[in-house]
């Protein structure tokens, strides 16, 4: 069985079910209005990211549904993404960011969490002035206060 | 279910109805996800320690975002006063700390220490306190004050206070004490009263028990205890080579019948204390108590025994009770041929086995090794040593472990005129099957074979893309820089290299590709 998701920019995308269901959203819709050959609409993903999002559901059709984890505890690593992921994921940042709010969107947790991570592997070693010129963030800081952050934190850095 | 399709038959569904469901779903959409506080969030759960103090520095809205990755484990060692968070930071965050760790020395710090624990951690689970050296009053009302929050505990010294302490906590599900003794009456008594229906893991132990305790049976102190535990999920036991502490132990874990993971362990007993003789060790007598009794532990999965005189009559029992056992870990044990005869007896575990550790087995024969390589399909993580040359030569059988991640393995080094230059192909062969290998270790593989070169050894090696940890000798010539091209193109996760020669311009080249995975890895 096949559904038609349609992007902001009006086009239609015609996959699988099972594809589709990749998205939580899409699986939690179609299986409150049951059977169904209406397009959804999908007004927050523009067609050059649905292209992108259709492309990892496509690859990960078959996966296990991921088991949320019982605990807060481990620090889970930025670098276990899986090397189809990993190539999946050299985009430029403009399409980073789109593919993370759309994976977040959709409701779509593997994804969100390979886009996580390759956000945390472009953090990785960079001072914060290196981050702030990566995400054009504005500093707010007093250099009195960033420096006294810096004291008051200090004790972690080699845990 | 939205509202507006609650009444919605299948199949019955309009286009209207599905953009209504869609419309109602629509999340404010944002230019930038690093303004959403779930993604930040979820970034900085990724990010080394060392990472998210740089994250703090970024601006405020980060700083909000990512202190709480910091503050929410603080692991204070006083041995290096230097790196303890400063108390009145510590103080001001004490609310986004939900697991404590103190590590002593105590003594030359109690003025920090009572300042520390005067603080309320209103969100504290995990409580570790490690120090045999100090006790402090302190402690104790600090287990009393967060006796609603604390899930889990672990204390080297269980006085009186601190156990009365732990009775309060109410939702206490893991209790660690190494002298917790359940060979004392009175800590019977307490365990059972208390704890006894509400426990998942227990760790208990060892020290020496005085005199007028000995042979005094728990239940002869009150019969009346509840006896069977179903909440007991990991049980970890240390008995001495002491009858009363193996009886009492023998007792305890046949009262859990819902053990998932078993750890048992037996220590030496004092020094003027004379050793219970070979046939009556601690093994020995548990297998026997547990062939009486009939019991099965359908939960168990991981068996962890430590301790010598592991006969393979008693370790039969063992497994015969265990009828879902997936992990085994045997590596601090005497475990020999026959040991292995007996797991080799069961197809279904030789089916079920993900993880065998034999790591310091040194009794186990070299053709043991290879015959558990080439019978257990679903291992995951193998550990051995005493790898025979020749056994690994001449058993052509191929290795059937395919979905191994980590694997280690030590030669037993022989004589060197019965290596032959057919050996080590023959292994880089079967260990470039192994695709998912995460960690390899043969330390001795190598250096004695051909030369090898690119093309005649490492290529073979080219599909094990996983691979984190590597270590073998797999040439004996100095590696260059199309070795290091290699290694960084067709391992990109490597973060270990040992056993190799490598120049210093060469090494760092190496150490920056280790550097950057290894950031990671800091946390």
């Amino acid at each position: 069985m096949t559904v038609i998701l349609v992007s902001s920019d009006n086009q239609d995308f015609k996959v699988d079910k099972e594809v589709a269901e990749r998205s939580i959203l899409i699986k939690n819709m179609l299986e409150d209005v049951g059977e169904s050959d209406s397009p959804i609409p999908l007004p927050n993903v523009t067609s050059a990211v649905l292209t992108k999002v259709i492309e990892y559901c496509e690859h990960h059709r078959n996966d296990p549904v991921q088991v949320p984890e019982e605990t807060d505890d481990p620090r889970k690593r930025s670098n276990d993404i899986e090397e189809w992921d990993m190539k999946f994921m050299q985009v430029d940042q403009e399409m980073l960011f789109e593919i993370i709010l759309a994976a977040n969107y959709l409701d779509i947790k593997p994804l969100l969490d390979v886009g996580c991570k390759t956000v945390a592997n472009i953090i990785k070693g960079k001072t914060p002035e290196e981050i702030r010129k990566a995400f054009n963030i504005v500093n707010d800081f007093t250099p009195e206060e960033e420096a006294q952050i810096k004291k008051e934190n200090e004790w972690a850095e080699d845990r | 279910m939205p509202p507006a399709c609650q009444s919605q038959q299948a199949g019955s569904s309009s286009p209207w109805q599905i953009e209504q469901i869609a419309l109602q779903a629509q999340v404010p959409c944002h230019q930038n996800p690093l303004a959403i506080p779930e993604i930040l969030s979820m970034i900085a759960s990724f990010s080394s320690r060392h990472t998210l103090v740089s994250c703090l520095r970024v601006s405020r809205s980060w700083c909000e975002h990512f202190l709480p990755q910091i503050w929410t484990s603080v692991d204070i060692n006083l041995q290096e006063k230097g790196m303890c968070p400063p108390r009145n930071v510590l103080e001001r965050h004490s609310s986004l700390v939900r697991k404590l760790k103190i590590r002593g020395p105590f003594r030359e710090h109690f003025m920090y220490l009572d300042h520390i624990c005067s603080f309320a951690y209103p969100n504290l689970f995990d409580l570790f306190i490690s120090s045999r050296t100090y006790e402090s009053n302190a402690f104790i009302y600090f287990i009393q004050r967060h006796q609603q929050s604390l899930v889990s505990i672990s204390v080297t010294v269980m006085s009186t206070g601190v156990l009365e302490a732990i009775e309060g906590c109410s939702k206490l599900q893991q209790l660690q004490c190494w002298s917790l003794d359940l060979t004392k009456p009175k800590q019977w008594v307490f365990l059972h009263n208390c704890l006894w229906s509400r426990l998942k893991v227990l760790c208990a132990g060892y020290s020496y028990v005085p005199q007028e305790f000995r042979h005094v049976h728990p239940l002869q102190v009150s019969p009346e205890l509840p006896t069977s535990s179903t909440s007991i999920q990991e049980l970890t036991v240390r008995s001495r080579m002491d009858m009363d502490d193996i009886k009492a132990h023998c007792w305890t874990v046949q009262q859990c019948p819902h053990l998932v993971r078993l750890i048992w362990s037996t220590v030496s007993p004092p020094d003027n204390e004379p050793a219970l003789d070979a046939d009556s060790g601690p093994m020995h007598l548990m297998a026997e108590e547990i062939r009486r009794s009939g019991i099965k532990w359908v939960h168990i999965k991981y068996l962890e025994l430590s301790g010598s005189n592991i006969y393979s009559r008693d370790l039969d029992s063992l497994i015969r009770t265990m009828p879902l056992l997936t992990t085994l870990n045997l590596s601090r044990t005497d475990i020999n041929l026959d040991g292995w005869r007996v797991l080799r007896a069961s197809p279904q575990l030789l089916l079920r086995l993900r993880e065998l550790d034999l790591e310091s087995c040194h009794c186990l024969p070299g053709s043991a090794v290879q015959d558990m390589l080439c019978t257990m399909p679903n291992l995951e993580v193998f550990k051995a040593v005493s790898l025979s040359y020749t056994d690994a030569e001449q058993d052509d059988r191929p290795w059937l472990c395919h979905a191994l991640k980590e694997l280690s393995l030590t030669f037993d080094l022989g004589s060197p005129l019965r290596r032959s230059p057919s050996l080590e192909p023959k292994l880089l062969l079967r260990l470039s099957k192994l695709d998912r290998l995460k960690k390899c270790r043969i330390p001795y593989l190598g250096g004695h074979g051909p030369k090898f070169t690119l093309q005649s050894g490492l290529d073979l090696l080219c599909s094990l893309k996983n691979l984190t940890s590597f270590e073998c000798r797999i040439t004996r010539r100095s590696w260059g820089a199309a070795e290091v091209d290699w290694v960084i193109e067709n391992w990109p996760n490597l973060r270990s290299l040992k056993g190799i020669t490598i120049p210093n311009n060469e090494q760092k080249r190496l150490d920056q590709h280790f550097a950057a995975n290894k950031e990671n890895d800091m946390a």
